[in-house]
């Protein structure tokens, strides 16, 4: 499986891999860069599994675009998932849905 | 053809065992001067002759009055009896053919008396082969009465005893869909949410039962340590296929509903549509299945794409098996798609026990799965996180050496995992482990024993330099080690890791900051574990993880 994105109505979904880390960290940011635009979802339906280094990756997109440009929604996080955004108050950067 | 002869005059019966030798190559005839005789012989063998030829000269009793006592005896054996008369008195004919199977007179015509012989030897043949489809038929009785037994055993095993119980789930499942190859299982994961797998295995009986077997193994195992939907159905794909001959495949629902209901997380491959259904307005949402059945695709090819629903409370969810649609009644009426989903539409909350009622209608010879889940935020509170359990589980120590090779080679995490998953007690904290276990290896990796610097994050450009220095350094790595300790003692686990790095200034690690694209590991490793500690001039760091938690 790989990243796939799709853009719906001016937003981007980016769905995410099986496991967000370093692995993905040229897919993932081409995935924003190839298709600009103010609203993005990151969609973790496929998720099961994340590192600081997904962590990293999420803020260097929220830096690539500004934190005032961009409104990047997380979605579908499973409990594990949303533990790991919620120890880093990730919430408070994101909309996490 | 094994013959009896009973003629109580010596020359004609001697003339009569003759024209049947003759008559016959493959014949044995047995010969009774008296009724007494025959009777005995009768008595001692058990083989009888097929065929008794009685003639109306007998001195101890008459040829009717032996051949009822012949009948008599013989029970359900298949006998023939025909009589042999020198008097064509129509009383005595009569008599003789409401108990006996023909009449001959003597004189006796040769070429009369051999037609008479075929008959009754194709009569002797019919029955013969009657009796021996017979029998294959009780065979064949046998076996689907053994394959029944073996499957309402699996069912037993593995569909109803385990099943989730909770008041928003209900079930419509017998045996006898297990008999049609239908599946219905559930299963509570470790975060609360439970886990639906509903299913159809193409064919009938024995064969599509024991096709189903993967299924429930992969299910429970997999269920219990919170793996998503798709990545299950993926081991589905894999397991069937060394089991499933290539005309067979399996359709499949899985399902997992958050602990919250809030949330239905499907992967779906060659089922009817499921309905998402709103009280009391009836709002009407199809989950499409999206993907070929099981087997159909291959490990490469299969996707874990999975479609996911946000749900209210009071909303309900209704999954249904082909088999379903092929069910019908007495009356040859099916209960399909489209009836099922009128019955939801006109009252969603009576639509089980309906549809179920018209279900066990049609339940003769097949049954059908289906499955109903409520959105109920209450129940679901209350139900207990069963799979904390308390299992007294044994001490153990694992200790891994890395060195450069392996550094550059191994990707450890998942393989200490795949150990681990098999320890009492872990499961549900496998995923936070991982999570644990590769911050840490991470750390001693790119700080330690590659000596990169997290501030190089600070930039995106940094970012991606970062990433790609990690590769070139790793590429290049000559000397270098990192050895992990997991040791498990009374509900702990202490891990370890020893890098060849430098080490660092303890003192001087900072908390990160809220963009900071860096240093948010040790922030979770925290957040996960006890306790943390660096040693060894920051070349060791030690946590503990508490498994109660």
């Amino acid at each position: 499986m790989t990243i796939s994105t799709q853009v719906t109505n001016g937003v981007v979904t980016i769905t995410l891999d099986n496991s967000f880390d370093f692995e993905s960290v040229d897919s993932f940011r081409k995935a924003y860069v190839d298709n600009p635009s103010v609203n993005y979802q990151i969609d973790f339906r496929n998720t099961d599994y994340m590192e600081s280094s997904g962590l990293g990756m999420l803020l260097n997109m929220l830096r690539y675009f500004g934190e005032d440009q961009v409104s990047i929604k997380l979605i579908n996080c499973r409990p594990q998932i949303l533990k790991v955004l919620k120890i880093s108050n990730f919430q408070r950067k994101f909309e996490i849905k | 053809m094994p013959i009896a002869l009973v003629d109580g005059n010596k020359v004609s019966r001697e003339n009569l065992r003759n024209v049947l030798i003759k008559e016959e190559t493959n014949v044995s005839v047995e010969a009774f001067d008296s009724a007494k005789a025959c009777i005995h012989f009768l008595n001692q063998e058990n083989s009888w002759p097929t065929l008794i030829l009685i003639t109306n000269n007998i001195p101890d009793s008459s040829c009717v009055a032996l051949a009822e006592q012949i009948r008599q005896q013989a029970g359900d054996r298949f006998i023939l009896i025909n009589f042999i008369l020198d008097d064509n008195n129509p009383k005595l004919i009569q008599q003789c053919l409401e108990i006996g199977d023909d009449v001959i007179y003597t004189p006796i015509e040769q070429e009369h008396f051999r037609s008479k012989l075929l008959a009754q030897k194709r009569l002797e043949q019919r029955f013969l082969k009657t009796e021996a489809e017979k029998q294959n038929l009780e065979i064949y009785r046998q076996n689907v009465t053994l394959e029944q037994d073996i499957i309402e055993r699996i069912y037993d095993t593995h569909c109803r005893g385990n099943q989730v119980d909770r008041d928003n789930i209900r079930l419509h499942n017998s045996p006898k869909a297990l008999l049609s190859g239908d599946i219905l299982i559930t299963q509570e994961g470790p975060t609360g949410s439970v886990y639906v797998a509903i299913g159809s295995v193409s064919g009938r009986g024995l064969p599509a039962a024991l096709g189903a077997m993967p299924i429930f193994s992969t299910f429970r195992a997999m269920t219990k340590k919170g793996k998503p939907v798709g990545k299950i159905a993926a081991e589905m794909n894999r397991s069937l296929a060394t089991v499933l001959p290539s005309n067979m495949n399996m359709s499949l629902s899985l399902l997992e509903l958050s602990h919250h209901c809030d949330r239905l997380t499907v992967w779906s491959g060659g089922m009817p549509y499921g309905i998402i259904v709103s009280s009391p307005d009836a709002a009407f949402e199809p989950i499409l299945s999206k993907h070929p059945p099981l087997t159909e695709l291959s490990e490469f090819d299969f996707s874990q794409d999975v479609s996911v629903f946000d749900l209210t409370p009071g909303q309900r969810i209704f999954f249904h098996t082909n088999s379903v649609e092929r069910s019908q009644d007495g009356n040859q009426q099916a209960f399909g798609q489209s009836d099922i989903t009128d019955c939801i539409k006109s009252d969603p909350s009576r639509a089980f026990s309906h549809i179920t009622t018209e279900l066990e209608a049609r339940s003769q010879n097949l049954d059908s799965v289906f499955v109903e889940l409520l959105c109920d935020v209450s129940d679901a509170e209350s139900a207990s996180n069963q799979a904390a359990n308390n299992v007294a589980a044994m001490p153990w120590c694992l200790t891994i050496n890395l060195d450069a090779d392996d550094l550059k080679s191994v990707s450890p995490t998942p393989q200490i995992i795949r150990l681990l998953s098999n320890a009492v007690g872990l499961d549900v904290h496998q995923d936070f482990l991982s999570t644990v276990i590769s911050e840490l290896y991470n750390n001693a990796l790119d700080h330690g024993v590659l000596g990169l610097d997290s501030e190089l994050k600070a930039t995106d450009d940094g970012f991606m330099v970062y990433y790609s220095e990690r590769e070139k350094r790793l590429k290049n790595l000559k000397e270098g080690s990192v050895n992990i300790s997991i040791q498990y003692e009374n509900k702990e686990i202490k891990i370890s890791l020893k890098d060849s790095g430098k080490g660092f200034n303890v003192k001087q690690i900072k908390k990160s900051s809220e963009l900071d694209t860096f240093g948010r590991g040790l922030d979770i490793i925290r957040s996960l574990c006890s306790r943390l500690e660096h040693s060894e001039g920051g070349t060791r760091v030690t946590v503990w993880y508490n498994v109660c938690s």
